[in-house]
């Protein structure tokens, strides 16, 4: 069953067209949002966190529509919403701010809440630094607040505007774990320029380009359209758009197709996302591939 | 560790667990408990469930109480709820910066105004705009930095953004009111401020269902130094937008703006702001 349904939404900022027809479906599980800066991602997600309405188009979230005033409170009452840039108020503690968020989203009964309050801030590892003010917090330990919090009251639908941006190597790893956690009975959608999340995460991808979908299917799908179109060599080939030297000292070469007699290897979910990406900015059309 | 000859009897432990003791009784029993462990053995059973947790939930109580910021705490006192107190506790780190441009601008004003009546109007024409630039650091896009939390909590926004104004909007209040008192010398005239305060706050609001806060105290203040401009340029007298008629003028529209803002309260729910 499709808890996000997203038909030909349109979004524009006075002359901008921030999306311009995006429509996919997604179910329980993780869904990552992949695409370059400015494509338009942040706008789709505050339009999926009930932030911000679309001037067209339709928009179902857990069966219901977000337009409509008694749906879309019934909505928030089971939404997780990180934003791109959660801010948090300067003299507030940890344990404070997630409390605050706990009284934004009804729960009022203190005892309970403060539970609740406890119970995330163990999830996302903070157990710590609770007491703490927030501005004297490590980037990657705030970005861990802001996790916290949309995970408060257990919410059907999680909304997460790049998690991951500011995290080192191992606290990716450990929010790899506790997103596929939160992912198991719960919708999660997540946007990201990370491939490597998505690889390593989500089994369905949507790729977003210049307010469109570039790609919507699974990760090893989206690898697929870039087979034979990655292939080795001792030099930078004419043919290739992208190339580097890797560790093996052979030329890693990323086109269109490779030349006859190159010795092709199998593509990554980067390779694929690069061609897919880099199609749209050549052929100027935005969509290149559907699945 | 046992280090004393007698225990408590059956039946004294039975009253103590059930907290059916006098207090002297009770003192005598809670010392030796401290030291047998033979009688606290005993004791544990005899506690009934529900009685155990409301005592633990009591120090909990307690204990959160001192863990509170003394605002929060200070605002429980006047009888504001717990949870409301924690969701006005972030009002003070949004508008200190403006709070202290605020006394610059009420004690200018006051020492402006001396016994001129030209002070008098500076006092009269700054005084009201105050609250209204409270109002906008307390609330939307550009004054609440966790705004975006906010709006797709189910918490009703219109809700969050009144019980701020009215903090911020008494806080203002009650210091320009300490410097009017200042001003008496004026006579009434000094407190022709209040009504035209309101009516700037409440329009204000009512246009926040449309615009983000910060664009509608922008041209709300805008209108109002206008507004004294011409009307003073119009009549020739100086306090002339403060007379009767421009006091009941201002508590016309503190009218239609409530009744605007009723009327818009469902607008309060997708972000006002134009930002993408």
């Amino acid at each position: 069953m499709s808890t996000i349904r997203v038909a030909e939404v349109t979004k524009s900022f006075g002359r901008t067209r921030a999306l311009d027809g995006v429509t996919f479906d997604a179910g329980q599980g993780v869904t990552g949002l992949l695409g370059p800066n400015g494509a338009g991602k942040t706008t789709l997600l505050r339009m999926l966190a009930t932030v911000l309405a679309p001037d067209g188009g339709s928009l179902r979230l857990l069966g219901r529509n977000p337009q409509d005033p008694d749906d879309r409170l019934e909505i928030r009452r089971h939404l997780g919403y990180l934003p791109q840039e959660p801010g948090f108020h300067r003299s507030f503690t940890v344990f404070e701010f997630i409390d605050y968020v706990g009284i934004l989203k009804e729960l009022t009964d203190r005892r309970s809440r403060h539970d609740e309050v406890r119970r995330v801030i163990d999830v996302v590892g903070l157990a710590d630094v609770a007491g703490r003010r927030i501005r004297a917090l490590s980037g990657g330990m705030k970005r861990r607040v802001g996790v916290g919090q949309a995970l408060l009251g257990d919410p059907e639908l999680v909304v997460l505007d790049e998690p991951t941006a500011g995290l080192d190597p191992e606290q990716r790893l450990r929010f790899r774990d506790l997103v596929s956690r939160v992912g198991e009975g719960r919708s999660v959608l997540l946007s990201t320029h990370q491939t490597e999340d998505v690889a390593a995460l989500c089994p369905h991808v949507v790729v977003i380009d210049r307010g469109r979908v570039a790609f919507d299917g699974s990760p090893a799908a989206l690898t697929a359209t870039a087979a034979g179109r990655v292939w080795l060599e001792p030099t930078r080939s004419p043919a290739a758009r992208l190339a580097w030297r890797t560790a093996d000292g052979d030329m890693r070469n990323i086109g269109d197709e490779a030349p006859i007699g190159a010795t092709t290897v199998s593509p990554t979910l980067e390779d694929a996302y690069l061609l897919l990406v880099g199609d749209a900015v050549t052929s100027g059309t935005g969509r290149t591939a559907a699945a | 560790m046992t280090t004393t000859g007698w225990h408590i009897d059956d039946v004294t432990l039975e009253r103590y667990a059930a907290g059916d003791t006098t207090a002297a009784v009770a003192a005598s029993a809670e010392a030796h408990l401290i030291t047998c462990a033979d009688c606290r053995a005993r004791l544990e059973p005899a506690v009934a469930p529900a009685r155990l947790a409301g005592i633990w939930a009591e120090v909990d109580d307690r204990v959160e109480e001192l863990s509170r910021p003394w605002p929060e705490r200070a605002l429980s006192r006047l009888g504001v709820p717990e949870d409301t107190a924690r969701l006005l506790a972030a009002t003070p780190s949004m508008v200190t910066s403006w709070l202290a441009a605020l006394s610059i601008g009420v004690a200018f004003a006051v020492a402006a105004s001396g016994s001129s009546t030209r002070g008098l109007l500076i006092f009269l024409t700054v005084a009201p705009m105050l609250p209204v630039a409270g109002v906008a650091a307390a609330y939307g896009r550009h004054g609440d930095p966790s705004y975006e939390l906010a709006v797709s909590a189910p918490y009703s926004l219109m809700r969050l953004m009144l019980l701020r104004s009215l903090a911020v909007v008494g806080g203002t209040m009650l210091l320009t009111g300490l410097g009017s008192l200042l001003l008496l010398g004026h006579g009434w005239t000094a407190a022709a401020w209040l009504l035209p305060a309101l009516a700037l706050t409440s329009t204000t609001l009512a246009l926040s269902a449309r615009i983000a806060p910060v664009w509608a105290a922008a041209s709300v203040l805008t209108s109002w130094v206008g507004v004294v401009l011409l009307v003073q340029g119009g009549t020739g007298v100086r306090l002339a937008a403060f007379g009767p008629v421009g006091q009941l003028v201002a508590a016309a529209v503190v009218a239609v703006a409530v009744l605007a803002l009723v009327a818009q309260r469902s607008r309060f729910s997708f972000d006002t702001g134009r930002s993408a």
